[in-house]
C-alpha cells in the first residue's frame, strides 16, 4: 500500500513539474518565471524519488 | 507580427535560461540529499566472521534506509552470545564509535558478539530540526582524519511521517508526545505490521531471539544536565551482573558508574521491553554528551569530539550539571573509554557467573588506554584495506 502511495505521489509530482513547466515557457512575466523555476525543484526531486 | 516574434524569441530564451538553472540546482541538491545516505566505512576486524543485514530479520525493512550491517565476532568456540547496540539515537555517537572500535580491535576468543553500529540507521541521514548540527565529523589518527556521521534521535521523517499528536506504546499502551512515535528507544518490542520504527525495532527483538543472545548492551549518550548519566540502567534480570560490573569498574579502573533499575512503567526503552519479552539480559548505558544540553554554544565538530562548552561550564559552576564538568569537557576518549571498560567488565562478570554463557574479548582498549592515547591511535586506515574487507 504504501509503495503504491509513494508512486501515486510521484506520479502527481511529475503531474505538476510539466504544468510548471508549461507555465514557465507561457508567461511573460520573468519574475513568474523564475517563481516557476524555483517551485521546479522539490518536485523534480520528489518525481525521480530522490528525498 | 515581427514584434510578437521577437517577445515569442525573448520569452523562450528567459524560460530556457530559468529551466537549465532550476535544473543544476535540482542537481546539485539531489547529490547532497543522496550523500547524506553514505555510511562511514567500517573495517572488519580479526574475529569478524559474517555480516548480515537487519532486514534478515524482518524482511519488511529490506532495501530501505533504515537497513543496516549487523557483525558477527564469532570465536568458533561455545560460550554466549552478546548484542551491543550502537546508534538507537544517531546524535549520541559515542555508542555508534565504541561499537566501531569493537568491531576493528576485539579478539573474541570464546562466545559470540553481535554488533550492530548504526541501529536506527535512517536516522544518521537526517538532522534534528532548529539544532543546526554539523552532518559529519573527525577524529584525529595517526594516519590522517577519519569521518563519521552525526544524524538525529529521532527516525528520518521521509520513512514516518507526520507524527501524530500523541504516540501510543504497543503493546502497552503508554502514552508519550507524538514525536516519540520515530524514538527506537520508545518502540520496542516492535511489531512486524507497524510504523517504520516499531518494524526496525522488531527486526532487532527477533535478531536477539533468533540468535539466542544471552546479553544485550544498548550504549547511549545524553545531556550533561540529565540525572541519568554516567550510569549502567538494567533490566531486573541482569541486575547482579550490572551491580558487579560497576563496582569492578570503580575498583579496577577507577571509573566511576552508577546503577539504576529499569524502570516497570516506563515502556518502549530497551532496558525494559528487551527483558521483558526474550530471554536476553539486558543493560543500557549511558554517557555524557555536551552537544545534547540546551544551555550549550553552538553545535561544531569540535563540541562533539571535545565536549567543551563555556555555556555549559557555567551552567557546571552554579551547580547545574549532574557530572563532573570542567574546562577538560568531555572528550570523546572519556565517552567511548567509559563505553569500552563497561562493556568488557559486563562480559567478564557475566563470563564469571554463568560460565555457560561465556564470552571472552581481548584486544579493545579500555578507558585508561584511551584516555592515554586518544581514541584515533586505535581505528583502521580504511584506505588500506580492499573493498571486501569494509
Amino acid at each position: 500500500m504504501s509503495t503504491f502511495i509513494s508512486i501515486a505521489y510521484s506520479i502527481l509530482c511529475g503531474l505538476m513539474c510539466i504544468g510548471l513547466i508549461y507555465k514557465l515557457y507561457k508567461s511573460d512575466d520573468v519574475y513568474e518565471q523564475i517563481t516557476c523555476g524555483i517551485a521546479l525543484v522539490p518536485f523534480l526531486l520528489r518525481t525521480f524519488q530522490i528525498r | 507580427m515581427v514584434d510578437k516574434e521577437v517577445d515569442r524569441r525573448r520569452r523562450y530564451t528567459k524560460a530556457t535560461i530559468v529551466l537549465i538553472t532550476t535544473l543544476v540546482f535540482t542537481f546539485a541538491a539531489s547529490k547532497l540529499i543522496m550523500s547524506s545516505y553514505e555510511v562511514e566505512p567500517i573495517v572488519k576486524g580479526p574475529s569478524v566472521r559474517e555480516v548480515k543485514r537487519l532486514s534478515h530479520y524482518h524482511p519488511g525493512i529490506a532495501g530501505t534506509p533504515g537497513d543496516t550491517d549487523v557483525y558477527f565476532l564469532d570465536s568458533g568456540t561455545p560460550g554466549g552470545t552478546a548484542l551491543m547496540l550502537g546508534g538507537i539515537h544517531a546524535t549520541e555517537v559515542a555508542g555508534m564509535l565504541t561499537s566501531v572500535l569493537f568491531i576493528e580491535t576485539a579478539q573474541v576468543n570464546q562466545g559470540r558478539l553481535i554488533i550492530i553500529p548504526h541501529s536506527n540507521n535512517s536516522a544518521f541521514a537526517t538532522q534534528p530540526a532548529e539544532d543546526a548540527f554539523v552532518p559529519v565529523f573527525y577524529i584525529e589518527t595517526g594516519w590522517g582524519k577519519r569521518w563519521f556521521r552525526l544524524g538525529d534521535r529521532l527516525t528520518n521523517p521521509v520513512l514516518q511521517w507526520p507524527d501524530p499528536d500523541a504516540y501510543a506504546h504497543y503493546p502497552s499502551g503508554q502514552i508519550l508526545s507524538g514525536s516519540e512515535v520515530r524514538n527506537l528507544n520508545r518502540a520496542f518490542p516492535g511489531r512486524p505490521d507497524g510504523l517504520y520504527t516499531e518494524q526496525v525495532a522488531y527486526a532487532i527483538t527477533q535478531l536477539i531471539i533468533e540468535e539466542d543472545c544471552d546479553l544485550v548492551v544498548d550504549m547511549h549518550e545524553a545531556s550533561a544536565m540529565y540525572p541519568v548519566v554516567n550510569v549502567m540502567v538494567s533490566h531486573a534480570n541482569a541486575m547482579d551482573i550490572a551491580g558487579m560490573a560497576a563496582m569492578t569498574m570503580d575498583f579496577e579502573e577507577g571509573v566511576y558508574i552508577g546503577v539504576e533499575a529499569s524502570p516497570e512503567g516506563l515502556r518502549g526503552l530497551t532496558h525494559r521491553e528487551v527483558g521483558d519479552h526474550t530471554q536476553a539480559k539486558v543493560i543500557l548505558m549511558e554517557t555524557a554528551n555536551p552537544i545534547m544540553d540546551y544551555v550549550r554554544g553552538k553545535a561544531t565538530e569540535e563540541l562533539v569530539v571535545t565536549g567543551k562548552d563555556e555555556f555549559l561550564l557555567m551552567a557546571a559552576e552554579r551547580g547545574m550539571v549532574t557530572i563532573p564538568y570542567d574546562e577538560n569537557g568531555v572528550p570523546i576518549e572519556e565517552r567511548v573509554g567509559r563505553h569500552s571498560s563497561g562493556m568488557q567488565q559486563i562480559l567478564s562478570i557475566m563470563s564469571m557467573m554463568y560460565p555457560d554463557s561465556a564470552i571472552e574479548v581481548e584486544g579493545v582498549p579500555k578507558h585508561a588506554e584511551l584516555k592515554e592515547h586518544g581514541l584515533g591511535q586505535f581505528l583502521k586506515n580504511p584506505s588500506d584495506f580492499s573493498q571486501e574487507a569494509l
